[in-house]
């Protein structure tokens, strides 16, 4: 049986003195994302009132605001007003980035773990990797870290019971039927299945990332000698 | 030509810093900056500079530098004993150094950091717009002893009797420091998956674990018992997030913060709670007093006057003896 979800519902509530919470209910998972991304892209072009800067997640933006009497309803009437405009047929244009992988060994020491856990041989594993494409959900800490959606493992992947302390920057992490690329040197609980040579977030560039929510990442396995190849080089904007 | 410059006698833990990297939070970089903002802003004002000039932020350790250009200086945030060629001088005025004249800050108690401000402001690499300290991204690194920070804008040399009269002392608003914090708080979008939360909280007393810094404090002490569950998506977060982790006691997001985060969060820390926040040192206690925004708001307007009186006032002060100082009208 099939329920039929509510349409989407958009709350704006103080979140402190210095920011308001929009929080997206009923409507599919995909409809609240876009409301969510859509209400960020346009705080670029026509921001509420006394805005600073803003989160986008799954389905909730926080909007950090100055501190000033009336942001706060300034903020939800902007809210009220903006996303109802929201397109869902739209599709977003999507572009697709290519990320060489070097799977397994120190650079995925999960790996062999993982796939054990997940009834598949290392190499099926890493197939059907890189047979997915992974969207982009959202570009996020530590230093901008793409969190994806795209997984179909058998079963939802574990987290480690205790979180590494210092992951190598490139690193690929999973958890659930989500990815994660760790862009810089950082602690983590995600399972590490492989490593990209390539720059994903550089800071003497504007923007400092080349991906945004919304884009697809598919990756692809690459040998040692490709590798040392590519160390360093920034991810590109596709062309 | 020699380069305007403090040299580094003494330091312990000490950086530049300024009041962070604002619009990047988009994308996942955290705003960072002085821990206590107040302290910063009043330290730049009373030098005659612009609220997000680049200044020195001193961690829980003695410091100590040479001039070897005219300036004016002021020393701002958790108290300690200001020196200047081995005479007592004090905290939240300006005051004038001649070259060759010895700065030594010592003893830090009741707060974790302290803030140096220079007219002019010190020279420092800004990336993305700040030069904020940020560890994940590698930007910024601590100041070591035998460094010369470079002046940005160095002054002529200024002896002027109004340095020693009274009328150069400004009043200054000198918030409470110590090792018993209250920290206003207003609520958070979970207090209602922990029972009676708003009582918990407001009874609680929390000790700061050695295990923070300036990405968050954890705060040993009793939570509420959830009971509401279900997952939370990951989810921006704010400076001053109170979160209950599953762990077991509280955790205080500050400035260094992950962007987003899954844990539930109870309450949100005023502007005027960040500022305590940012002074906690391990073993400070802190209570909580729940406030409401609309009050949190009308506290912050009123401290932003008395910024801007001060800014002010320093402006005229400063425009009769000709130096240049930041015109709070001009904004």
């Amino acid at each position: 049986m099939t329920s039929v979800p509510a349409s989407p519902r958009v709350i704006t509530e103080p979140y402190g003195d210095a920011a308001a919470l929009v929080t997206v209910t009923g409507g599919e998972r995909e409809e609240r994302w876009r409301i969510v991304q859509y209400l960020a892209q346009a705080t670029l072009a026509d921001p509420p009132t006394g805005f600073v800067d803003c989160v986008a997640a799954f389905d909730t933006l926080l909007l950090e605001l100055d501190i000033k009497p009336g942001a706060h309803d300034g903020a939800r009437e902007w809210v009220d007003r903006t996303w109802p405009s929201v397109d869902h047929d739209a599709r977003h244009d999507a572009r697709t980035f290519t990320i060489p992988v070097l799977f397994g060994g120190d650079e995925g020491p999960d790996l062999h773990e993982v796939a054990a856990e997940l009834g598949m041989t290392a190499d099926a594993v890493v197939a059907e990797h890189c047979a997915r494409e992974w969207t982009v959900r959202l570009v996020a800490s530590p230093a901008c870290a793409p969190m994806m959606d795209g997984g179909e493992w058998p079963q939802p992947i574990a987290r480690r019971a205790d979180p590494r302390v210092a992951i190598p920057p490139g690193t690929i992490a999973l958890s659930g039927q989500q990815c994660v690329i760790y862009p810089l040197l950082a602690p983590g609980g995600w399972r590490l299945i492989g490593r990209t040579p390539l720059l994903l977030t550089d800071v003497s560039e504007q923007p400092p990332v080349a991906y945004r929510p919304g884009d697809i990442l598919r990756f692809e396995p690459i040998t040692p000698e490709q590798w040392r190849a590519l160390v360093g080089v920034r991810l590109a904007q596709p062309r | 030509m020699t380069v305007d410059t403090l040299h580094i006698d003494q330091v312990g833990y000490a950086t530049v810093q300024d009041l962070g990297r604002v619009g990047y939070e988009r994308i996942g970089i955290a705003v960072n900056g002085a821990g206590d903002q107040w302290a910063a802003t009043v330290a730049n004002a009373l030098v005659g500079n612009a609220p997000r000039t680049p200044h020195i932020e001193i961690t829980a350790s003695d410091f100590a530098f040479t001039t070897n250009a005219p300036l004016v200086m002021s020393v701002t945030g958790a108290p300690l004993t200001v020196q200047v060629d081995g005479y007592a001088r004090h905290m939240w005025e300006p005051l004038v150094l001649q070259p060759r004249q010895q700065v030594r800050l010592s003893g830090m108690h009741s707060g974790l950091r302290s803030y140096i401000a220079v007219s002019g402001g010190l020279h420092a690499t800004q990336v993305l717009g700040s030069c904020a300290v940020d560890t994940v991204l590698g930007i910024g690194s601590p100041v070591r002893r035998g460094d010369s920070l470079v002046l940005e804008r160095p002054i002529a040399t200024v002896d002027h009797p109004q340095f020693r009269h009274a009328f150069f002392r400004f009043a200054v608003h000198v918030p409470a420091y110590g090792a018993d914090w209250i920290v206003p708080i207003t609520p958070g979008p979970d207090l209602d998956a922990v029972e009676y939360g708003e009582r918990a909280l407001a009874e609680a007393v929390h000790e700061v674990s050695p295990v923070s810094n300036h990405i968050g404090l954890r705060l040993d002490g009793a939570v509420p018992t959830r009971i509401r569950f279900g997952e939370v998506l990951s989810r921006g977060v704010p400076v001053g997030a109170i979160e209950m982790p599953p762990g077991g006691g509280l955790l205080a997001l500050l400035r260094g913060r992950h962007v987003t985060a899954g844990y539930l969060v109870l309450a949100v820390a005023t502007q005027e709670g960040r500022r305590a926040l940012g002074q906690c040192a391990p073993g400070h206690r802190v209570r909580w007093s729940w406030t409401t925004v609309d009050e949190a708001v009308q506290e912050h307007m009123r401290r932003q006057e008395r910024i801007t009186a001060l800014q002010h006032n320093v402006f005229t002060a400063f425009s009769e003896l000709g130096l240049p100082a930041y015109d709070p009208r001009c904004v």
